[in-house]
């Protein structure tokens, strides 16, 4: 069986996950269902793994923490957006602390949607896919839209910077771990320095703040 | 195919207004114009070359640029030196002398000129003994015309009037725009210095001369070259295949500490450094009484030196690269790392570096307007190179710094018992009746110090204890949050969902209970789980304007399936308004959580109706946080004592819960009280903290 969504046939979903019983559960969630979940063993090499995609999956589901116990080379964030590059839809399914939502930010203009494993359902699937492909057409929903928005620099504290985004919120400062930054802003931040960056100002929660391109005056 | 009915020949030709626009806009200071020039006399081959300045505090004055260069004829006047963006950087071919030319693309260079109103060049070339070169520039004229190509320069050839053997180029710039303060004057003295690495020994190297009392004053300091006073010095350096070692050696010389590539490069898993040798030197200088107290150099002394010359500068090919070393620069975060880890880490204030790069391939390229380096593949590595070579250091001298602690400790202990036996040695002298009762004391004093040391001893283990708990217990939530309750949720809905298709009409009799108590407990697994690394937050650690009523519910928020669990209500009465101060959250946080958990261990022997009471209250710019239950109150200890570390009536207990809120307000200037049993029947506690606002 296969699903058609946005005009895309969808039928093989690759579960990526470094439990294996986390992987067994979201392969039976999918038993009966319109998909053919293929629960993914150990990758070694990730371009490899994905330029075999078409003869193994049509779309992939990802845990982010697969770094840990060796079973990816680079954590799921990473593979969701170079899924989105090779045009393959893909959701990231994960629950993510403070410390993993800056690493997984520096991929989320390629990261259309972020499931927690409680919402993960077949209908919940099909709605993510259904975003994520139309990303992939530049269809994009206003929480997700990039605009060019004023920034001031709070404060530097080691690794981090805080900005504050007075059009998202005046009060609260943003962390962003200084690596997040363009090699040539991370050069010139200081604080109180003003600058514009594009940002999706449209979302209502922190965790799905992310940034475009930064404006060097 | 149409055929075209007439040809016109035509050109881009450039406004006048582009040289105003090129010359003042790209480039970013006086000092940086100059050192333009000044580079050119390096590429010149030029040995010396001074500055002088005149009369510039007022509008008007004049600066003149001379070197013993080699001079230019007409052709390199007109084809090259007024050839503006054109970059004469040809990094292979080397120039007489063998350097290898700095490169300008002649916009710096116009910035200068453009300084003034007149610029006057005067050039006495190498090969043509007797004669000079003479071209005038009168930015008027450029005021005045419409295209650049309309003013035309003429360059005079003369017969050169004196006997003697002149080689080299004079550039004046006169009638200056604006005037010229004493800081800008330090500025280019400390540029013009700094220009030809003075930190090398070489006495053949270029060395550009201001004539000015800052230039001597300056020069007078950088000749001190405090570098024998370093305490560790950084030797580093990556060669032709990208291999990377480095020592540190003492003030002596002896090398304390080598490094091979693997050693260096552990982060880049032993890949090679992609960029041309280099290498880095850098002194580090332990600035106190102390270490500077044997020593011939006072710490005041270095200090100085280190304010004017400190940082890590470089050069390429000899030259210094701006900004790299400036005040205010720290392109290698050393202030940020030793901000993060204090200890044995250096800073721009307390150390001087220099990062030689040979880049005989031009594979590093300056910023048109000569803020350094564009930030490439090749600048980025180097960069790496430096702070890998400084981590490196940085645990080598932690190394050093543990072993001495761990000598002090066994010094203090040697020292104790020898103060010990040369006292007892002391008492035995007294005589017979006093002997006695100072043997007592003694005695009674030893005791109580042991008793002392034992309370401490286990205090500083409890902490120990405690905090690899936290560690493990946070290990432990992300392992069991990210998969093993993954797995469990996601298959207990797959249960749920096939139930349902398929017993439907048994589904609410037999399974829904069950279904429903095994999701509530994982809802409470998660709490336990999220409740740990809630706390471990390093955000929370920063201090920032919090509001203490947030703080106080979302603490409740992520306690409230542990009040479900056990039956306790919490309620709360807060003020109007929104109580804050400036200070982390995890301190508030703590403040909040460990009288929660105070009071719902209090309320575990109790069949009543538990209930936990919050409320606040403001009075002139304090605000008192009441936390009171109604358990069976303080009983079994004095309530003095419940704040000292290790007090507790609870087998299990820790005894730190409420000296880590002492101590949290404490800190925030505010006081700490209880009352055994308060207006609900149990605990009463009163914390008071002054805020800044409402």
């Amino acid at each position: 069986m296969a699903r058609l969504i946005e005009n895309v046939e969808i039928e093989r979903l690759c579960i990526i996950d470094d439990d294996e019983s986390a992987r067994a559960s979201y392969v039976e969630e999918f038993y009966d269902s319109v998909f053919t979940p293929v629960s993914q063993g150990k990758v070694k090499d990730v371009e490899q793994f994905l330029r075999k995609s078409s003869d193994t999956f049509d779309a992939v589901i990802s845990d982010h923490q697969l770094k840990k116990k060796n079973y990816f080379p680079i954590n799921g964030a990473q593979v969701v957006s170079m899924c989105f590059d090779r045009h393959i839809p893909s959701v990231l399914v994960t629950k993510y602390d403070q410390a993993q939502m800056s690493e997984i930010r520096r991929f989320r203009s390629k990261i259309p949607v972020i499931l927690n494993p409680s919402q993960f359902a077949e209908d919940t699937i099909i709605r993510s896919l259904e975003i994520c492909i139309k990303e992939l057409k530049g269809e994009f929903r206003s929480d997700r839209k990039l605009w060019r928005t004023l920034i001031r620099i709070d404060s530097i504290e080691g690794n981090h910077i805080y900005i504050i985004v007075p059009s998202w919120d005046s009060k609260g400062a943003i962390s962003i771990a200084k690596e997040e930054l363009p090699a040539e802003i991370r050069s010139i931040i200081e604080v109180d320095k003003r600058m514009h960056v594009q940002i999706n100002i449209g979302c209502e929660n922190i965790n799905d703040l992310y940034f475009g391109s930064w404006e060097i005056k | 195919m149409a055929i075209a009915l007439q040809t016109l020949e035509a050109q881009i030709r450039f406004s006048t207004q582009i040289i105003k626009r090129l010359g003042e806009e790209l480039n970013p200071s006086i000092d940086q114009s100059i050192l333009e020039l000044v580079k050119n006399s390096y590429d010149a081959n030029a040995s010396n070359c001074i500055v002088e300045l005149d009369s510039i505090t007022e509008i008007g004055g004049s600066i003149k640029i001379k070197d013993d260069g080699d001079g230019m004829d007409s052709d390199n006047i007109i084809n090259g030196w007024l050839v503006l963006g054109e970059s004469s950087k040809k990094a292979n071919i080397k120039t007489r002398l063998g350097r290898i030319p700095s490169g300008s693309k002649g916009l710096g260079r116009l910035a200068a000129l453009r300084m003034g109103t007149v610029a006057k060049l005067q050039s006495y070339p190498k090969d043509e003994t007797g004669t000079y070169y003479e071209l005038i520039i009168d930015w008027n004229k450029y005021d005045n015309a419409k295209l650049v190509e309309d003013v035309s320069l003429p360059v005079k050839k003369f017969k050169s009037t004196t006997d003697k053997y002149v080689q080299g180029t004079c550039i004046s710039i006169e009638n200056l725009r604006n005037k010229i303060g004493d800081r800008e004057v330090t500025r280019i003295a400390r540029g013009l210095i700094l220009l030809s690495d003075p930190f090398d020994d070489d006495p053949y190297s270029f060395r550009p001369r201001l004539i000015s009392e800052e230039f001597k004053e300056m020069e007078q300091l950088v000749a001190r070259r405090y570098f024998d006073d370093a305490d560790y010095h950084l030797v580093a350096n990556v060669d032709k295949n990208g291999m990377a070692y480095a020592s540190i050696n003492d003030y002596k010389g002896n090398v304390l500490f080598q490094a091979k590539h693997s050693d260096l490069s552990k982060k880049r898993k032993g890949n090679i450094y992609e960029c041309p040798p280099v290498t880095f030197d850098l002194w580090t200088f332990l600035l106190n009484e102390i270490t500077f107290s044997t020593r011939p150099t006072s710490v005041g002394e270095v200090r100085a030196w280190l304010k004017e010359f400190g940082g890590v500068h470089l050069y390429e090919n000899g030259l210094r690269v701006s900004p790299y070393g400036n005040p205010g620069n720290d392109w290698l975060d050393m202030n940020l790392s030793r901000a993060k880890s204090p200890e044995e880490r250096p800073s721009t204030n307390t150390s001087i570096g220099a990062v030689r790069i040979k880049d005989s391939g031009s594979l590093l390229s300056q910023k048109t307007d000569r803020s350094g380096f564009i930030e490439n593949d090749v600048f980025h590595e180097i960069k790496s190179f430096c702070k890998d070579a400084l981590d490196w250091m940085a645990r080598r001298r932690l190394e050093v710094a543990e072993k001495k602690r761990s000598a002090e400790r066994q010094r203090s202990k040697d020292e104790s018992s020898g103060t010990k036996e040369s006292l007892e040695n002391e008492i035995k002298l007294l005589s017979a009746s006093r002997k006695s009762k100072v043997q007592k004391a003694f005695v009674k004093y030893e005791n109580a110090r042991k008793n002392e040391i034992k309370a401490l001893k286990s205090e500083i283990q409890l902490y120990r204890t405690l905090s690899t708990a936290g560690i493990t217990a946070a290990t432990f939530s992300h392992e069991s949050r990210g998969n093993s309750i993954k797995a469990i949720t996601v298959s207990l809905k797959t249960i749920d969902k096939r139930i349902k298709e398929h017993i439907r009409l048994k589904y609410d009799e037999l399974f829904k209970r069950p279904i429903d108590i095994i999701s509530n407990s994982l809802d409470s697994l998660a709490v336990l789980g999220n409740a740990t690394l809630s706390l471990l937050q390093r955000e929370k650690r920063r201090p920032i304007k919090v509001s203490i009523h947030k703080i106080i519910e979302t603490s409740i928020e992520i306690l409230l399936p542990f009040f479900d669990g056990r039956d306790i209500k919490v309620n709360t009465d807060l003020t109007n308004g929104n109580p804050f101060v400036r200070a982390s959250e995890a301190a508030i946080e703590s403040i909040v959580t460990n009288l929660l958990n105070n009071s719902i261990v209090a309320l575990e022997d109790t069949t009543i109706d538990r209930q936990i009471f919050i409320k606040t209250i403001v009075e002139e710019s304090v605000l008192s946080i009441i936390v009171s239950d109604n358990g069976p109150g303080i009983k079994g200890i004095n309530i003095r004592d419940i704040w000292l570390p290790g007090e507790t009536t609870n087998q299990n207990g820790t005894g730190l819960g409420l000296t880590i809120v002492r101590d949290a307000v404490l800190d925030l200037g505010g006081k700490v009280s209880a009352n055994a049993n308060g207006a609900f029947g149990g605990a009463e506690f009163i914390i008071e903290i002054p805020i800044l606002g409402i």
